[in-house]
């Protein structure tokens, strides 16, 4: 692409991007997913400031982790929802196929969407940061480090959940299909999640033959969706921070980033392939 | 130099050929129709010359330039109202023309806003929710984004379906105003009476080939080369149908009750001969009619008698 | 076509599942029929290596079951390693293999080859070794003795036993003679009341004989083990029998391994309404978080940071960890500190170290006291633990405090890794959070009047 066309590209983006964000501003639905995210994490906080009102001590680098980790995830499932159906709205309202007899390109479309969905994050992000810091005037638990290291680590992992998103949006033409598409994806995560840590509590010696050989695909299905789950890359994220030490830190900021950038570029390898009409 | 220029585009869905080796020429200026039953692949070409579409084979250029190479700033220069407006019903009609301003880098863009809500008669609703739009209030909205950004050539499918008689002459009224101003119209349309007005050239397709690519006064020329005699007789009997068989100005006989309808051609009056041969074989004529064939008939002779484009036909003009 | 589309993609997810599994289970597949699950443990021969190692603060023994393939130790220090043939079975609730050494304890014999790439670097031939507890069998210090000295160590603490055996046989003559003595003692006062005397009668007391003290330490018995004792770096072990060929299943990798950091100031504190329960504060970055009225103790102690995984795994090589994740391990506890407490940059308190006992609270209530502890209210009495203590209480001044150490005897210096935040948590305010939440919906009720003031009806 030349440099006309970069700015071109970069102008159309701008000004989906800016027409995206006023619509989610002015909808209920951020608002809510925040809300509801804080709601569970102030009962959280409350049943936490309680355990330490009865064992009078609490040692950690990290009080308010926990809470932002459920708000995160929270959130995530917002993002991942309102990413999965937003390509699949456009096609299927038309709106999609307007969009492209003008400058929109498939990669400008799906960046647009990616970045507006990360200033969302962004947006939210704001809102934790008020939250947090009102928790922290209210109840002395620490507005620490960590937390600043959450946040940072929190937007690669709203990345991956959005990008996530996306993939699955771009892959179907409706919004019923992008739902049911997403759920039966989490739900397949959770079962393999689930059955593997069955299997792991039974002796290989005790297993018969095929019983042993789908404890084997199991591992090997579960080993390859911690690489392709998006919230694989959050409890990693969250795990980093525990451990407060840089490289895995900055391992996951990189693989997240790689796994964005996968993901972006199959989702505009989908859209251009299958069209933009639903 | 040529607006549209096509050349062998193709598409292929599955092994079916939806479009097949169309050649479109669309001078600078014109006003184009491009007409052809439900299904003849008018959207499929249309979506192609959007870019939407990947040609299965063939080339297409717009305004001279190769729409392969540069598909973004190509769009920039035209401006498409499709059959069915997609609206983003949340906004309202001023964010509306204002997104897609931005998105054109429309200029001056608060001033052509406003001068194209008044042209479509929307200025009054401008901050109504589109959402609560009628059908018509939407087509002709979506005039107003196509023509938001100056076009150079406008793409129309079907633009006045679903207008009321005042939207279609406001919407008749603007396409002649911007092709006044040197825009090339290039209108896709089932129906000839919505493009017989206003085209100066038109192309009619059918199962994806190109069947006929006329000017407008040639084509009316072709399609009413033919005329239909309505001839009532008393009885009609087999000696009757095959004498006036055998005239070769009678293309087509068909039979109504009493009634038999004469499609012959218009080089001569031929009902003289047509009485003489029926009272040669018994038979009572108890009158002969002219019926004038619309362009539309005639259309729908062309593109062989498309019995659902009767259907449909008729549900427009309702 | 769809349908098509959808069972090709179908078939592709089947055999991706299918492919990874069938490589994996082909040799599997060669093994007898069994029933689907057999949950009943299966007791099965095999060569085992049995460990006495060092982990950091003294030497502890596990076991390294024929699916773990290496086996971590840590650097520039004496590990005890030796090669057993016993029954292993699995134990699915901890998902571990265990050894029934009493069923089964036979030593492999051979000569231990150390490889390092490839190359052999040690022949190691099996020697004497005790574990010494130099504080006594229950004391938490334990010293691994090898050769000469392990036999040294032994034959001393035989010594000493029989030292003690013999004191406790004059003892208990002592006691049957000091009960003999007694009786007579109660018979002469008897026999001169009865006579009708009164007043104190001068008859001198028998004196109880004191029971011998046993050894203050404990050495195990001299066992034939190798001894390893790598810098850090990745080896190989196997095991060369007589014929000169290499026993079947002693091949390990061996990790040899150092700490990260070292000297770190970690606390244990032992919390005054739970003293059983102990909470440790050793990262530096940790906080302490209180409520209410609170009495802690503190017990400082130097710490090493050592591989989370590579800790963990050399405690029990079936453990798991996470080779990112740090811990630090307690070495020995800080003498001669005074523990300080500031409030930003006041120093408030100096605290001592003290003994303290844990005192039950007598009567049908349930709890205790802890009470500093004084020497000589009864003979051999001893203090439960010894610490720091630090009173906070919820109206504390300040909501922010901090601790650190420094030697005894110095105005100045203070350990740098020692210093903890404390923090008061305000517990009162907990009900509060739910209003704070609210806030989103705040935000977005303006937005949608913003929005809807906009909107033409």
């Amino acid at each position: 692409m030349n440099e006309k066309g970069i700015s071109l590209s970069a102008h159309t983006m701008k000004v989906l991007i800016k027409r995206e964000l006023i619509s989610s501003i002015y909808g209920w639905g951020l608002y809510i997913a925040v809300f509801i995210s804080f709601l569970l994490s102030s009962f959280i906080l409350r049943n936490f400031m309680r355990g330490i009102g009865q064992n009078n001590i609490f040692i950690s680098s990290y009080p308010l982790n926990l809470p932002l980790f459920i708000s995160v995830v929270i959130i995530s499932l917002y993002l991942v929802i309102v990413s999965a159906i937003s390509i699949s709205r456009e096609k299927e309202h038309g709106t999609l196929e307007v969009l492209f007899y003008g400058p929109v390109s498939s990669s400008s479309f799906l960046l647009g969407k990616y970045i507006t969905d990360m200033l969302l994050y962004v947006i939210i992000l704001g809102f934790f940061a008020v939250y947090f810091l009102g928790v922290s005037l209210l109840t002395n638990l620490g507005f620490t480090l960590a937390l600043g290291k959450a946040f940072l680590v929190s937007i690669f992992l709203a990345s991956c959940m959005i990008s996530f998103g996306l993939f699955i949006s771009s892959l179907t033409g409706r919004v019923r299909s992008s739902i049911v598409w997403l759920i039966g994806i989490l739900l397949a995560f959770l079962g393999i999640w689930f059955l593997e840590n069955i299997f792991i509590h039974i002796p290989p010696e005790s297993l018969s033959s095929w019983l042993l050989y789908i404890q084997k695909t199991l591992s090997v299905i579960y080993h390859f969706v911690n690489w392709v789950s998006p919230f694989s890359y959050l409890s990693r994220g969250m795990e980093s921070i525990r451990i407060g030490s840089i490289k895995p830190f900055l391992l996951n900021i990189i693989y997240s980033t790689i796994y964005t950038v996968v993901l972006l570029l199959l989702s505009i390898y989908i859209l251009k392939s299958k069209g933009v009409r639903a | 130099m040529d607006a549209i220029y096509t050349k062998n585009l193709t598409k292929e869905y599955d092994g079916f050929k939806a479009v097949d080796n169309l050649n479109l020429k669309v001078e600078e200026g014109q006003i184009y129709g491009f007409l052809g039953p439900n299904g003849a692949g008018k959207t499929t070409t249309m979506l192609m010359l959007l870019g939407i579409l990947k040609p299965t084979q063939g080339e297409i250029r717009i305004m001279g330039e190769s729409l392969s190479k540069n598909p973004l700033s190509i769009k920039k220069k035209i401006g498409v109202v499709s059959e069915k407006q997609y609206l983003y019903r949340e906004m309202t009609a001023q964010e509306y023309l204002n997104f897609f301003a931005d998105l054109y880098k429309v200029k001056n863009k608060k001033n052509r806003i406003e001068q194209l809500l008044a042209a479509v008669d929307l200025l009054d609703v401008r901050n109504r929710k589109l959402g609560a739009f009628s059908r018509g209030m939407q087509q002709k909205l979506g005039f107003a984004r196509a023509l938001l950004h100056e076009p150079e050539l406008l793409l129309l499918d079907e633009p006045v379906s679903g207008l009321d008689p005042t939207g279609i002459k406001q919407v008749r009224d603007l396409i002649e105003k911007e092709n006044k101003k040197g825009k090339t119209v290039f209108i896709s349309s089932h129906l000839l009476s919505e493009v017989e007005k206003l085209c100066n050239k038109v192309a009619i397709i059918n199962k994806g080939k190109l069947l006929a690519e006329e000017t407008m006064e040639n084509l009316r020329k072709k399609l009413t080369e033919f005329t239909q005699l309505e001839v009532e007789l008393v009885e009609i009997n087999k000696d009757i149908l095959d004498a006036l068989s055998s005239f070769e100005f009678i293309k087509e006989i068909h039979q109504e009750k009493n009634f038999l309808i004469l499609k012959i051609t218009t080089d001569k009056d031929h009902r003289a001969e047509i009485s003489a041969a029926i009272a040669e074989k018994g038979g009572v004529v108890l009158g002969i009619k002219i019926r004038e064939m619309s362009l539309e008939e005639a259309f729908i002779t062309i593109t062989q008698k498309n019995i659902s484009l009767l259907a449909s036909n008729k549900e427009a003009t309702q | 076509m769809r349908l098509k589309r959808a069972s090709l993609i179908y078939n592709i997810i089947f055999l991706l599942i299918l492919i990874p599994g069938l490589a994996i289970t082909s040799s599997a597949q060669q093994e007898e029929k069994q029933p689907s699950i057999n949950l009943t443990p299966l007791l099965k021969e095999q060569l085992v290596y049995s460990l006495n190692v060092f982990d950091g603060k003294g030497w502890s023994g596990s076991f390294v079951p024929k699916t773990e393939s290496t086996i971590y130790l840590i650097a520039n220090k004496d590990n005890a390693i030796c090669a057993k043939k016993t029954l292993v079975y699995f134990w699915p609730i901890t998902v571990r293999y265990i050894a029934a050494w009493r069923t089964l304890d036979e030593d492999v014999k051979g000569v231990l080859e150390v490889l390092k790439d490839g190359k052999i670097i040690e022949k190691l031939k099996k020697q004497d070794t005790v574990l010494c507890y130099p504080e006594g069998y229950w004391g938490e210090k334990v010293v691994l003795y090898k050769g000469n000295e392990a036999i040294k160590w032994y034959k001393k603490y035989k010594k000493a036993e029989d030292e003690y055996y013999k004191a406790l046989n004059k003892y208990y003559e002592a006691r049957i003679e000091y009960r003999k003595k007694m009786n007579k003692f109660f018979e002469e006062i008897k026999k001169r009341r009865e006579k009708g005397e009164k007043g104190p009668l001068n008859i001198e007391i028998p004196k109880e004989p004191e029971p011998p003290k046993p050894p203050n330490f404990f050495v195990t018995e001299p066992r034939k083990y190798y001894v390893l004792n790598l810098p850090v770096g990745k080896y190989k072990i196997r095991l060369r029998a007589k014929d000169k060929t290499i026993v079947e299943g002693s091949e390990k990798e061996l990790l040899v391994f150092t700490a990260r950091r070292r000297e770190g100031v970690g606390y244990e504190i032992i919390p005054g309404n739970r003293w059983t329960k102990r909470e440790e504060c050793n990262d530096p970055a940790n906080a302490i978080y209180a409520a209410g009225k609170n009495v802690l103790y503190f017990r400082p102690y130097r710490q090493d940071e050592y591989n989370e995984l590579y800790h963990n795994k050399l405690l029990d090589p079936q453990n798991r960890g996470r080779i990112e994740n740090w811990k630090w391990v307690h070495t020995e506890p800080i003498k001669n500190v005074q523990l300080l407490l500031f409030s930003k940059d006041n120093l408030l308190k100096r605290i001592d170290k003290k003994p303290y006992k844990v005192e039950q609270i007598p009567g049908p209530e349930l709890g205790y006291n802890i009470v500093e502890f004084k020497k000589g209210k009864l003979p051999g009495e001893k203090p439960t633990f010894e610490g720091y203590q630090l009173i906070l209480s919820e109206n504390l001044p300040e909501k922010s405090y901090r601790i650190y150490l420094q030697k005894e005897g110095e105005n100045n210096n203070i350990i740098s890794t020692s210093e903890r935040e404390i923090r008061l948590v305000k517990r009162r305010n907990a009900n509060f959070l739910f209003y704070l939440s609210i806030f989103p919906l705040i935000i977005g009720g303006v937005m949608f009047v913003l929005r809807y003031r906009k909107i033409e009806k």
